[in-house]
């Protein structure tokens, strides 16, 4: 049976009305990002959107809906980044972002990161969506990315000195912005018709097949 | 035309279509297949991968948070 939860979802929206007048009270900022956060998780809820399933669907069942929409969401957010860090740069402030140097260290972080996103079943964001809509083994997964967290920030510094690290290489230093903006999005939308394409292939060669083996 | 039931509730992904994927194999033509799952990703993997593979499909929610699926080999 179903039942009717719209009486829960009064009381919340109440309380997030409630929590986001208090906060522009004491610091309007943190309004905004209260309801920019509260927007972002009803968008990941709602899209069932997974950078998991992103990069683990077109090796194990060959769909690729979810890569191609980690591409769009890539360009987008590399012209509206490019936007805000040309910003600062023209102002001659520094340039915000995660800019870090690439090295072994980048590698090794991404496999940890990438076998614990398929052991826990989704990225940092679905299993907070997931804890969002009331599953509690996630609460697990959360202990984990926060322990896990932990652990990496108190022991980043190691890995860096351990590690053979190459210094940072901030495109626009070496390309120019414009470019540089232009070079990102163009590679990104290539590999985005690759997949469209790949995609299409596919499904015609299944046809064919399907056509010429009724039986199958 | 026979009825299959696959119940993954409580797994989360990749399980669930993994599972499908397996018993749907061994479907012939006409056979139903009902896939029942709790894990929202799971439904549109299902999804995807069913369009993708010619079966035709139903969803359907049934409690809370519970989701039946129906797939049915298609020639």
């Amino acid at each position: 049976m179903k039942k009717n939860q719209f009486h829960f979802f009064l009381l919340t929206f109440l309380a997030v009305i409630l929590t986001g007048l208090t906060l522009a009270h004491f610091s309007p900022l943190k309004a905004v990002y209260w309801f920019f956060g509260l927007g972002f998780g009803f968008v990941i809820q709602r899209s069932r959107f997974c950078f998991a399933s992103a990069f683990r669907d077109p090796i194990l069942f060959g769909t690729l809906s979810l890569t191609k929409a980690v591409l769009l969401m890539l360009i987008i957010s590399t012209i509206g980044f490019a936007a805000i860090q040309y910003n600062f740069f023209v102002q001659g402030l520094t340039i915000p972002g995660k800019i870090y140097p690439v090295g072994l260290n980048t590698a090794l972080g991404g496999f940890l990161f990438g076998l614990g996103m398929i052991l826990a079943g989704g990225c940092v964001c679905s299993c907070l969506a997931r804890i969002g809509e009331g599953s509690v083994i996630y609460l697990w997964t959360l202990a984990g990315l926060i322990s896990g967290s932990l652990l990496c920030i108190w022991s980043f510094g190691w890995w860096e000195q351990a590690l053979p690290v190459w210094r940072p290489v901030f495109f626009p230093d070496y390309l120019g912005w414009g470019p540089a903006l232009i070079a990102q999005v163009t590679v990104l939308a290539g590999i985005y018709f690759i997949l469209c394409r790949m995609e299409r292939s596919s499904i015609d060669k299944r046809g064919k097949v399907q056509r010429g083996n009724p039986q199958t | 035309m026979a009825t299959h039931r696959l119940d993954v509730l409580g797994e989360v992904c990749p399980v669930p279509l993994l599972k499908t994927q397996q018993i749907c194999r061994r479907l012939k033509t006409g056979d139903t297949l009902v896939v029942e799952t709790n894990f929202s990703r799971s439904v549109r993997n299902i999804l995807d991968w069913a369009e993708k593979n010619r079966y035709e499909f139903t969803v359907e929610s049934t409690e809370n948070g519970i989701w039946q699926i129906f797939l049915t080999k298609q020639e």
